[in-house]
């Protein structure tokens, strides 16, 4: 009973020495589509200069000696948020771009991926990945699509166990098919999932154009 | 959005329906399922990867022996999430009971033998992690259960006051305090006025 | 800016920016924030201090714990549930855990496979392996999610727009109507 385990740890150790930190290479995104866009980051730079000044701003405008000088030190304030909100514009505008030329890489990757080549790949990555699934940050547009893929995930374990005692080529037949549509369904809420961004950065970019289009002059 | 939003909390309460009425399996999913949330809760309110291992097991056969007593439209999650919060504090009195009766210079040495273990060892070298992590456990336990199931885990209010049944504005208070002071200890290495 | 306008709006950052809010609410304190340098500074750090919660390695419990749990409990059950001295799996062997956790729920829910023909037990293990591939693969299009979330997340903060005006897809409820413009800002 118990006793067979110290046997089964032993082995189990051994196989566990040779996996990777992580079970498999990164799945292919191209480099050019990781990260931020260059021009969303420059963006993000200026913001954080002006943020500065709007600090220094803030502290010099009760220390003003008059009221012009006062009235100054606001206009520049006024000025500095309006030039923000057109960075932010900017910003969103070139993370929606980006967005989408992921969603568009993924879609035919999702269309195109097969069995063999998922079972190939954690051939080369050394085997099943270990430990469990991290919760992964909360909420967002992708929650959704993450729910439905661990939903994916536990009945590929429940899937495991009935595998692992099939009695004929019948049911073996039954379970690939089973897996692959488990496969499918992952590569659909991979795709789901980028299109929940493109959406969500739609709408916050039409936000941000509201929120500059109300700095605008008074 | 709305289809698959309604089957997945429908799935759950069959679960808990067939494990209320002793099927095994069902039991056995829902530990599955909500074994990485709660030995998530139990390490972020104790920072010890072993009381997370062992103490989330009691909650689990805790929850094996009472689950009968689950109303049904009750959260399964609340509940656990408050057998597993009420877990945490016993331990943390204990620990800090324990540590009251050492020598006053073996505590600092308990304390760091007590924290995290495991494969984070080594990216706990990062000054700033070490940081954040002793400004959590500096929280009193409110603070810091009311932080962590907001933050980590998403829950609403309403649905933390629940877990940890308190008010709302219990909640709203200690968020808000928790903030505050992880704030305040945060800044103070980074002071750049 | 007023004082008592800014005790409200900090006393509210926290639900701010875990989303507790509904958008009247949000867009009102997204209003005084864009021309109040204090108030934006509180929530520029109560931001940070959330970033760096989120980059302590807190999300979730070490590798492991988790798989040791199920079987930890699953081993207690199947003894019915007698009483035991403290369960003593080093962490060393979380890598094992995840086999030993399915094995140990296998064991217990009395699923576990008797040997049988030998040609059927290989196909039946390159199944197995077959399954394993795929749930590696969900396991790293949940990792890119993750990561596009968190690109997603930290855009949203640093260009000082919180989470989001929206928030699709975080509770369980029904869709939500886009929030009027009521002429805010000035």
């Amino acid at each position: 009973m118990s006793r067979h385990r110290p046997v089964a740890i032993g082995a189990l150790l051994a196989a566990a020495a040779v996996l990777a930190a992580e079970a498999l290479p990164p799945r292919g995104m191209p480099e050019n589509l990781r990260g931020m866009a260059p021009e969303a980051r420059e963006a993000l730079g200026e913001i954080r200069k002006i943020a500065e000044q709007q600090r220094a701003l803030a502290q010099q405008a009760p220390r003003a000696k008059s009221a012009e000088e006062r009235e100054a030190i606001f206009r520049a304030i006024s000025e500095n948020l309006r030039k923000i909100a057109g960075l932010r514009v900017r910003i969103l505008e070139h993370q929606l771009a980006r967005a989408k030329a992921r969603l568009e890489w993924a879609k035919p990757h999702a269309a195109q991926l097969r069995l063999a080549q998922v079972v190939l790949a954690m051939k080369q990555a050394g085997g099943p990945p270990r430990g469990p699934v991290a919760p992964g940050p909360n909420g967002g547009p992708v929650a959704e699509a993450r729910r439905k893929v661990e939903e994916a995930i536990s009945r590929l374990e429940a899937l495991q166990q009935r595998a692992a005692k099939a009695a004929s080529d019948e049911e073996r037949r039954t379970l690939r098919h089973e897996i692959e549509k488990e496969l499918h369904a992952v590569e659909q809420q991979h795709v789901a999932g980028f299109e929940a961004i493109v959406s969500a950065l739609e709408e916050r970019l039409a936000w941000a154009r509201r929120q500059a289009a109300n700095q605008g002059p008074k | 959005m709305a289809e698959s939003e309604g089957r997945e909390p429908g799935h759950e309460a069959k679960l808990v329906r067939d494990a209320q009425a002793g099927r095994s399996a069902a039991f056995a999913e829902l530990l599955r399922r909500y074994a990485p949330r709660v030995s998530a809760l139990v390490y972020q309110l104790t920072s010890d990867a072993d009381a997370a291992r062992d103490l989330s097991q009691t909650v689990f056969l805790k929850a094996y022996r009472g689950i009968r007593s689950l109303r049904s439209g009750a959260s399964l999650r609340a509940w656990l999430f408050q057998i597993a919060a009420n877990e945490a504090k016993s331990f943390l009195r204990r620990r800090q009971r324990e540590r009251e009766h050492l020598p006053p210079d073996a505590q600092p040495l308990a304390e760091a033998a007590a924290a995290d273990r495991g494969p984070l060892d080594r990216l706990v070298a990062d000054e700033e992690r070490a940081a954040v992590r002793a400004a959590l456990d500096e929280l009193p336990p409110r603070q810091r259960s009311v932080l962590v199931l907001r933050h980590f885990h998403g829950l609403s209010t309403a649905e933390a006051a629940e877990a940890l049944k308190c008010s709302a504005n219990a909640v709203k208070a200690n968020l808000c305090y928790a903030l505050k002071s992880l704030r305040a200890k945060l800044a103070g290495g980074e002071n750049r006025e | 800016m007023n004082n008592q306008a800014c005790e409200q709006v900090q006393a509210q950052i926290g639900e701010y920016l875990l989303g507790g809010l509904p958008d009247a609410e949000r867009e009102a304190i997204e209003s005084h924030v864009a021309l109040c340098p204090r108030c934006a500074c509180e929530l520029a750090d109560t931001r940070r201090a959330l970033d760096a919660l989120d980059q302590a390695g807190l999300a979730a419990a070490p590798t492991g714990v988790a798989d040791a749990v199920v079987a930890g409990v699953a081993d207690r059950l199947r003894q019915g549930l007698r009483p035991r001295s403290r369960f003593g799996w080093p962490l060393a062997v979380a890598a094992a855990a995840a086999c030993l956790a399915v094995g140990a729920l296998g064991i217990w829910l009395g699923t576990r496979p008797t040997g049988r023909d030998a040609g059927g037990q290989v196909a039946n293990e390159r199944l197995v392996f077959e399954a394993q591939a795929v749930v590696a693969h969900a396991r790293s299009v949940l990792r890119q999610l993750d990561d596009v979330k968190r690109e997603y997340d930290a855009i949203g903060r640093m260009v000082n727009g919180g989470p989001g005006p929206m928030k699709r897809g975080d509770r369980t409820e029904g869709p939500k109507v886009i929030g009027n413009l009521k002429g805010v800002g000035s």
